[in-house]
């Protein structure tokens, strides 16, 4: 046991990022120390061929343009004009705001694949008017962070940006299959809300709508074109052209990157701070990534070459585990690994030594891929750490205490599982689609 | 101390440079993505070098942004455990894992790239990906340019915590936020 190096890589790397080293760094780290056993002196070549490998990656080109096509959307103001655009229609039902919210991250979700920034965009407009009409703090929580958690599954999303350059599966693939999902995963938060809501009106006070003049329908419609018409011209072009295989993911994102430049135009908010700002947050979430996934491949190709693989072999002959067991086994070790890392660092860490164990066991990556995406969800609402509490945290009023945030997540984590459970039992959830569209 | 603070500041100056030619990096990948769809579909004329301008581009980008990403602290860090930790174990920490475990291994990587470049440009080394086959050396330099100051970035933390050990709330990076 103690003559495998491999062994020891999996609790260093969990002291180190227990210690508040930055998760990427700690897998830089760690490649380096266990490297050298390895490799001695000819380890900053092989680093650098893992550096070479992710720098000329193409798949991974598709991940800074969505990125910005996100933050510039994000600024061209559509955000506010979606949200008043979704509250006319269904923002005097009861529990209105929170439905508004969930269907505003879907939407937005859609345009943007940043995981983060869905969350910040629509909890700082829709948690104010949510306090003041005094909803119940759990089920405002509740609802933004799992609104945010769409950021996940609604291609065009990160996650599966970084998946698929992994595990070498087509994104096109990856993006239809999750739409499905996504949609029963928003359906079925909405379908909490409106449950909930039915059964205790008070947690979530319709709006007093005595004195309020009645919108005519015209106003309602175009309102509602002027807001969403661009941004579904956009998701449609964007994601359509995946689809359609008309365009690689990375050539549609730089057109939509480009549409969501000409929004900021068309919306009249061109300045030069709002590209600045817009540029400097795309560098920065690219960076921030790009060095998770630089980090994870080092780690992992060293965890393989150091004894992983032979530690992977000797787990499958001794146990031999069955199909479904190896899912559940491996699914089981993303949620658990959820409670303590961001997604990033559990795709990266994961999913290279999960792909020759799926590829032997044949099952299918995309359904597999599928269903981690799916997980990884969870992996943003469950407490202790928890990114969509952290960006709560930042935006949220002081009223609203950390216990009610904990309490607020756990029917949606529910929800996920239930997907999930979908997913698991049938397949073509996640299947049919991309097989009506690319015909494999 | 003055000199301390100075010195690190004038670094940091430099890794911004960094940055800027990876900011400038960011439109032309757009422009050079959006420009290869108008040529296959408007002018039916694809572009040989397209792709691989594209991922080179993208390589460069990151590694030119890395040292600001580190700067502006934009990294993902697990912080609830350790900020039980009194501020200036947090810094004795931190300082002895950057410089024992991140700082030679960003430096085995820069002087790997550094002499790949090098010798990519006495060969003329061209790439092999596709048909194009353009010279290499100059993606490999802006790689090498990215991991270098990467390094610089990292004496720069390096010498933050040493001093925080000494001194608490010795001096932060001037505007550390969250980032995404």
């Amino acid at each position: 046991m103690v003559d495998i190096p491999a062994l020891w890589m999996f609790p260093a790397l969990f002291l180190l990022v227990f210690l508040g080293f930055p998760v990427a760094f700690s897998m830089i780290a760690l490649s380096f120390v266990f490297g050298f056993w390895f490799f001695g002196d000819t380890l900053g070549p092989q680093m650098f061929s893992q550096l070479h490998a992710v720098a000329t990656n193409y798949v991974l080109t598709a991940l800074p343009l969505f990125v910005f096509m996100g933050a510039a959307l994000e600024r061209s103001g559509i955000a506010e004009r979606l949200f008043i655009a979704i509250q006319l229609w269904i923002g005097k039902l009861r529990g209105g705001l929170a439905l508004t919210s969930i269907s505003m991250c879907g939407v937005f979700s859609a345009c943007s694949g940043v995981v983060g920034a869905v969350e910040t965009v629509v909890g700082m407009m829709a948690i104010p008017p949510m306090v003041k009409q005094k909803y119940k703090h759990d089920l405002i929580s509740g609802t933004i962070c799992a609104g945010g958690s769409l950021g996940t599954i609604i291609p065009p999303t990160v996650v599966v940006i970084v998946y698929g350059s992994i595990v070498e599966e087509s994104i096109g693939d990856l993006f239809a299959g999750v739409v499905i999902p996504g949609l029963i995963m928003t359906a079925f938060f909405l379908g909490y809300i409106i449950i909930r809501c039915y059964l205790k009106p008070e947690d979530a006070p319709a709006l007093d709508t005595g004195n309020e003049p009645h919108v005519p329908l015209s106003h309602k419609l175009y309102v509602t074109m002027i807001a969403i018409v661009p941004a579904l011209v956009l998701v449609v072009a964007v994601l359509g052209s995946i689809l359609a295989g008309i365009a690689s993911p990375t050539e549609a994102a730089a057109v939509g990157a480009l549409g969501a430049i000409l929004l900021i135009f068309a919306y009249g908010k061109t300045s030069v701070s709002v590209f600045a700002d817009v540029l400097t947050r795309s560098i920065k979430i690219n960076a921030m990534v790009m060095f998770a996934v630089m980090g994870g491949v080092m780690f992992s190709s060293i965890f393989l070459v150091n004894g992983g693989n032979d530690l992977i072999r000797e787990f499958l002959s001794t146990f031999n585990p069955s199909k479904t067991q190896l899912i559940i086994l491996m699914l089981a070790v993303i949620f658990l690994l959820g409670f303590i890392l961001d997604w990033v660092a559990i795709v990266l860490i994961c999913m290279p030594i999960f792909t020759p164990l799926i590829r032997a066991a044949e099952i299918d990556p995309i359904w597999f891929g599928i269903m981690v995406c799916v997980v990884i969800q969870t992996s943003y609402l469950t407490p202790p750490v928890a990114p969509s509490i952290y960006y709560l945290r930042a935006i949220a009023p002081p009223e609203i205490k950390l216990v009610s945030m904990f309490k607020g997540v756990i029917p949606f984590i529910i929800c996920q599982l239930v997907v999930l459970f979908i997913v698991a039992m049938y397949p073509p959830t996640a299947l049919w689609l991309p097989e009506v569209i690319f015909g494999n | 101390m003055i000199f301390i603070s100075r010195f690190c500041l004038a670094l940091e100056k430099l890794v911004r440079v960094t940055v800027l030619f990876g900011a400038i990096l960011f439109p032309a990948l757009i422009a050079v993505c959006v420009y290869e769809v108008a040529a296959r579909y408007i002018f039916n004329a694809s572009q040989i070098w397209a792709f691989d301008i594209t991922f080179m581009l993208h390589g460069a980008l990151f590694m030119l942004t890395g040292a600001y990403g580190l700067q502006k602290k934009v990294h993902v860090r697990i912080d609830v455990f350790s900020d039980m930790l009194p501020k200036r174990a947090q810094n004795l920490l931190y300082a002895v894992l950057y410089l024992t475990c991140f700082l030679p291994a960003i430096w085995i990587l820069g002087e790997a790239a550094t002499l790949r470049s090098w010798s990519a440009y006495m060969t003329d080394e061209v790439e092999l990906v596709s048909a194009w086959g353009p010279l290499i050396w100059p993606f490999y330099s802006a790689m090498a340019l990215g991991v270098i100051a990467l390094v610089l970035q990292t004496v720069v933390e390096i010498i933050r915590h040493i001093v925080g050990i000494f001194i608490v709330d010795g001096f932060e990076s001037p505007d550390a936020n969250l980032g995404i």
